[in-house]
């Protein structure tokens, strides 16, 4: 009888994260969606976008997140998802630090109506960081997995030379 | 080999983001309230919205003072004036001051045609209008709009929705 193998704490962790990742970014997105008002009042409240791209924003940013959650969730291009996610999540993160350190109150607009329930920025700030570590450490898989790969083939290509 | 990974992750990062700003683009014709190309702030919304909703005898009154939690409690105990909940609609629904309607700052257009009856019939009374503590500044916009739309003595309890919570007062849902 063929014997198990346990599941490694590697491959939760992968699967945990791309799951939580996906479902976070399409939930975000879908409520960004249905508040756009409300989402470029958000944007406006940080005060880096010129006026005249937020509303620009306001629409295109939630699709793009939902873009992302669908390609981390169904594993299609998902190291684009992938990166995707980490230069998003930087940039939030850098967003809200900027506004902390000039002392601007910002309404995150993370989660569309309900982000005006995300009282501290800190908190958005952790909860981004969290995420950027599952997103650096998707796309950090799928990269070896690509290294491990192509050392595959070139063993193969120079094993079919060698008997050539 | 990684540098290359790296920028066909990037090309394609890029492509996504172009296409979603574009979609974005469609998606928003396809509203049946599309937002307008460029942002307008919410007191300048607000305003154009009063603009169109004033009656030609709006006139602009002088603010009359704030009231303190204290002043709130007894009005609201004694139903002495018309309370007004300016925050969005959800927080409204999750607690308010009883007796309080809700004209939410950032729905002002569709919810003062629904409650404009009531406001009318106490035009020359009392209205005080509270948003979610001292840092907001919802009261402050929808008490102005009240203003220009006529109303004789709009106040503003300041200490809004945070100072009522923290002093244990009644509070009603929905």
């Amino acid at each position: 009888m063929k014997s198990r193998r346990p599941i490694s704490m590697r491959v939760i962790l992968y699967w945990f994260s791309r799951v939580v990742l996906g479902v976070i970014f399409i939930y975000a997105a879908i409520l960004k969606l249905g508040a756009p008002q409300e989402f470029a009042d958000s944007l406006a409240s940080y005060g880096l976008l010129p006026t005249a791209l937020i509303n620009l924003v306001a629409w295109g940013l939630p699709l793009f997140e939902f873009a992302c959650g669908f390609l981390v969730l169904s594993g299609y291009r998902g190291r684009a998802g992938a990166l995707s996610m980490i230069a998003l999540l930087a940039l939030f993160c850098a967003a809200t630090l900027a506004a902390i350190m000039r002392g601007v109150p910002v309404n995150c607009g993370c989660f569309g109506r309900q982000s005006l329930l995300d009282a501290s920025p800190w908190m958005v700030i952790s909860r981004d960081i969290g995420l950027l570590g599952c997103a650096i450490y998707i796309y950090g898989i799928y990269m070896k997995k690509e290294m491990e790969l192509a050392g595959s083939v070139a063993a193969q290509k120079s094993i079919r030379i060698s008997t050539e | 080999m990684i540098g290359k990974l790296l920028l066909q992750d990037a090309l394609w990062v890029w492509a996504l983001l172009t296409v979603c700003l574009l979609g974005g683009l469609v998606l928003n014709e396809a509203r049946p309230q599309p937002l307008p190309l460029a942002y307008s702030p919410p007191a300048a919304r607000l305003n154009s919205t009063v603009g169109r909703l004033a009656a030609e005898d709006g006139t602009p009154l002088t603010r009359k003072g704030d009231v303190d939690l204290a002043q709130m409690r007894k009005i609201s105990a004694g139903h002495t004036a018309l309370i007004l909940d300016a925050r969005p609609e959800i927080f409204y629904r999750i607690g308010h001051i009883p007796a309080a309607l809700s004209l939410p700052r950032d729905d002002f257009e569709h919810r003062y045609p629904l409650i404009e009856p009531v406001l009318r019939a106490h035009r020359g009374q009392t209205i005080i209008v509270y948003c979610s503590g001292r840092n907001c500044d919802d009261s402050q916009l929808v008490g102005d709009a009240l203003a220009h739309l006529g109303y004789a003595d709009v106040r503003l309890f300041r200490g809004g929705w945070s100072d009522w919570e923290e002093g244990g007062l009644p509070e009603e849902k929905e």
